[in-house]
């Protein structure tokens, strides 16, 4: 029995570990069909720009100045405008979710406004939708501008705000959105399937045989994950080229950057999978451990939909030790801003300690679990 | 109950609830997900880190400054030197406003002070929030300078009223939405993977061969999961009504509204795991159904965002029926006019599910 790492070795078990994966229709389908289908889904599906808001106009007035108001609405392109009978049915149309918001108009609106006098109009939310209600009461600032300009003869205000939007100008919530779908497609080849891989062998009872052949541990265990690793790059690449191709999103970073982010990462993640497979055992547990220690903060805790800056401070410093939290923000900052090294430095420095804790972590674990 | 049921229903139960692991599952991590939603996730623009360059003699700038550090939303950044838009680029300023050129002071003096603010727009719509909330500091802003006794009103305004949740508070519109992810996850895993593990270990066709009526095996692989699921409902209605998320409509009515989603997910469960082979496919087949019936559920993200054909499809998807009446039962507090429809669909959901199930079920008999 040679002591060295033999490559061959390890070889073999990898190829073993690919007839296993193309033999099983199922795996197969969640490896490669999984990033097409996620893609598609955040890419196609998601979109958090609020638009066709169902609104609902209560014109009490009905002037020129009360029409003029609705139809900016309307112009604005994010509400569907339709008319109620009266306020009180306007307000009833929020309870049984036949409308969004209701908007008020009194009487005595366009005289009000003529006058001079200040003037205002009503606006109901339906708040059991607060992502609906946050971003609509955004649009309404926007309406509220343009409406003092020109339904009142007010002065315009001796200061103003003219904002440019860096980086993606046209505010479109794809270029948000697709590139963080790598660390979801990542995370999900690198941990779940990886997690899976070895409990299998323990559970079939063939990881006692395998110990037994003259392949050693670790290369049975580098023989395991290398499909997985494949997979993932694979998975990568085909995020890459869709949210090039598909949704036009610029990458104005560094590809050499990006490609060693994206090394750190799968480092962390397949090490923690690994962790899962050889503590666990047992398939179905190391499925819910994976997805409750994998899964579920990468997608909810990384910054994905919720930004970290909006959390409580205890939750922003517990996203510290998530890998994935500083891989959303690299792939994120590679994409759109094109920062230089010194910029994105602690992001990586971060990402590398946790990539370095877990393989280390992997390898004593390994070692008291599997070594004779 | 006969006889047979009661067996099945034991065997179950106390299959899931002896082990500890189990257990954890079922109570401990729906506690977890509820608190993690309801405490930590927000998607309120909160935190905004800006940089303001301004001459140093510029007195209006500063006030204007002063007045974004009370506001709440923001928190001042001091990058150094350097161009602003590297403070952007690097991510260490959100958001940077930049005084005129000839000092706020001169130029409001005039009249025709115009701000320059850079944003972030990396997250377009976190950036539309810190546009909004930097024009709502101006507006208070020129009122304040505008004068005390003659401060005057805008000429115009919107009052904004937000209905059933005046707070916008998150927790209560996410809790809602984690109470049907809970109760979807265990009533589709449970079911699937009991089914996957009878056939992988060759048990099932014991269970044919012993003396009960296939229909007993499916009720009995069935009920069990039905009356897991909903042991958990208490337990989460309580800690949301802890957190502090209303109940307002009566308990039965949620009870009766999730007991037709616990059977319809269960037979979808059910019918699963009747393609499946083993415990890994049953499971990697779970999350592939599961996953896209979370996200087109509407807990996460608005179904009326999604284009028209996706629309149409998450009519399929039982979970954004419950969704609709969760949120409306917790909030509003239960209009026939909206539960019913809702409930009618799950019942059909559930109904096609079952027969479905069944169906593929006494052909593997056969």
């Amino acid at each position: 029995m040679s002591a060295a790492f033999q490559l061959s070795r390890a070889m073999s078990i990898a190829r073993k570990e690919g007839r296993h994966i193309r033999r099983d229709p199922v795996t197969l389908a969640a490896a490669l069909g999984l990033p097409v289908l996620l893609v598609c889904f955040f890419g196609f599906v998601i979109d958090l720009n609020v638009r066709e808001v169902g609104l609902l106009v209560s014109d009490g007035d009905n002037t020129r100045a009360s029409r003029e108001l609705t139809d900016m609405f309307s112009a604005s392109g994010y509400f569907k405008v339709a008319h109620a009978g009266s306020a009180a049915e306007a307000t009833r149309a929020l309870g049984d979710e036949r409308a969004k918001a209701a908007l008020l108009i009194e009487p005595e609106f366009e005289r009000n406004v003529r006058a001079g006098k200040p003037a205002s109009a009503q606006v109901l939310l339906d708040g059991a939708d607060n992502e609906y209600a946050g971003t609509v009461v955004a649009y309404l600032a926007g309406i509220q501008d343009e409406a003092s300009s020109r339904l009142t003869r007010a002065p315009p205000p001796p200061a103003s705000l003219r904002t440019r939007f860096l980086f993606n100008p046209e505010l479109n919530s794809k270029w948000f959105i697709v590139p963080g779908i790598f660390v979801i497609v990542v995370g999900l080849i690198a941990s779940l399937l990886t997690a899976l891989t070895v409990a299998r062998e323990w559970e079939n009872g063939s990881m006692e045989l395998l110990l037994g052949t003259p392949v050693k541990p670790l290369e049975i265990i580098f023989g395991k994950i290398a499909p997985y690793l494949v997979l993932s790059l694979a998975g990568v690449a085909l995020v890459y080229a869709m949210a090039r191709v598909v949704f036009g999103v610029p990458f104005v970073g560094s590809h050499l950057l990006f490609f060693l982010a994206t090394g750190l990462f799968l480092a962390a993640t397949m090490a923690q999978g690994l962790v899962i497979s050889v503590v666990t055992r047992n398939q179905q547990l190391a499925f819910q451990a994976a997805m409750n220690t994998g899964m579920l903060p990468i997608q909810l805790l990384s910054g994905f939909i919720f930004p970290v800056e909006s959390m409580t401070p205890l939750f922003q410093a517990l996203t510290a030790v998530i890998p994935a939290r500083w891989y959303m923000t690299l792939t994120r900052a590679l994409f759109l801003r094109a920062p230089d090294l010194v910029m994105i430095a602690p992001s990586l420095a971060a990402l590398a300690a946790l990539a370095i804790a877990s393989v280390a972590f992997a390898w004593r674990k390994f070692k008291t679990d599997l070594e004779p | 109950m006969d006889i047979t049921l009661r067996g099945f229903v034991r065997k179950e139960l106390s299959q899931a609830l002896r082990d500890p692991r189990m257990r954890g599952m079922l109570f401990v991590m729906p506690v977890l997900q509820l608190l993690l939603f309801g405490f930590a996730l927000s998607s309120e623009v909160r935190n905004i880190r800006l940089a303001v360059v301004s001459r140093p003699d510029d007195a209006y700038t500063r006030r204007l400054a002063e007045r974004f550090d009370e506001s709440g939303w923001f928190k001042r950044v001091a990058p150094g030197q350097g161009d602003p838009f590297d403070w952007v680029r690097s991510g260490r300023a959100e958001a940077v406003l930049i005084a005129p050129p000839r000092g706020g002071d001169v130029e409001a003096g005039r009249g025709s002070a115009v701000y320059q603010l850079l944003v972030d727009a990396t997250n377009a719509e976190r950036a539309r929030g810190v546009e909004q909330y930097a024009r709502a500091v101006l507006t208070e802003h020129l009122r304040a300078e505008a004068g005390g006794a003659s401060a005057r009103a805008p000429a115009f305004s919107f009052s904004v009223r937000t209905l059933y949740n005046p707070e916008e508070d998150t927790a209560t519109f996410l809790v809602p939405g984690t109470l049907c992810l809970l109760l979807g996850l265990t009533a589709l895993t449970f079911t699937g993977m009991s089914m996957a593990r009878e056939r992988e270990m060759g048990t099932l066709e014991t269970l044919l061969s012993a003396p009960v009526t296939p229909t007993e095996i499916m009720l009995g692989k069935t009920v069990p999961f039905v009356i897991l699921g909903m042991i958990q409902l208490p337990l989460v209605l309580l800690v949301s009504w802890l957190m502090g998320v209303p109940v307002r409509a009566p308990l039965w009515e949620i009870a009766a509204c999730a007991l037709v989603f616990v059977c319809s997910a269960v037979s979808i469960g059910f019918l699963i795991a009747s393609f499946m082979k083993n415990q890994q496919q049953s499971m990697l087949g779970t999350f592939l159904i599961l996953f896209p019936m979370i996200q087109l559920s509407g807990v996460i993200y608005p179904v009326e965002n999604m284009p028209a054909a996706i629309r149409w499809i998450t009519k399929l998807d039982p979970m954004r029926y419950f969704v609709v009446l969760v949120r409306h039962l917790m909030l509003k507090g239960g209009e026939p006019g909206a539960v019913l429809p809702n409930a009618a669909a799950l019942v059909v959901i559930g109904a096609i599910a079952w027969f479905w199930a069944r169906h593929r079920f006494h052909q593997t008999l056969n």
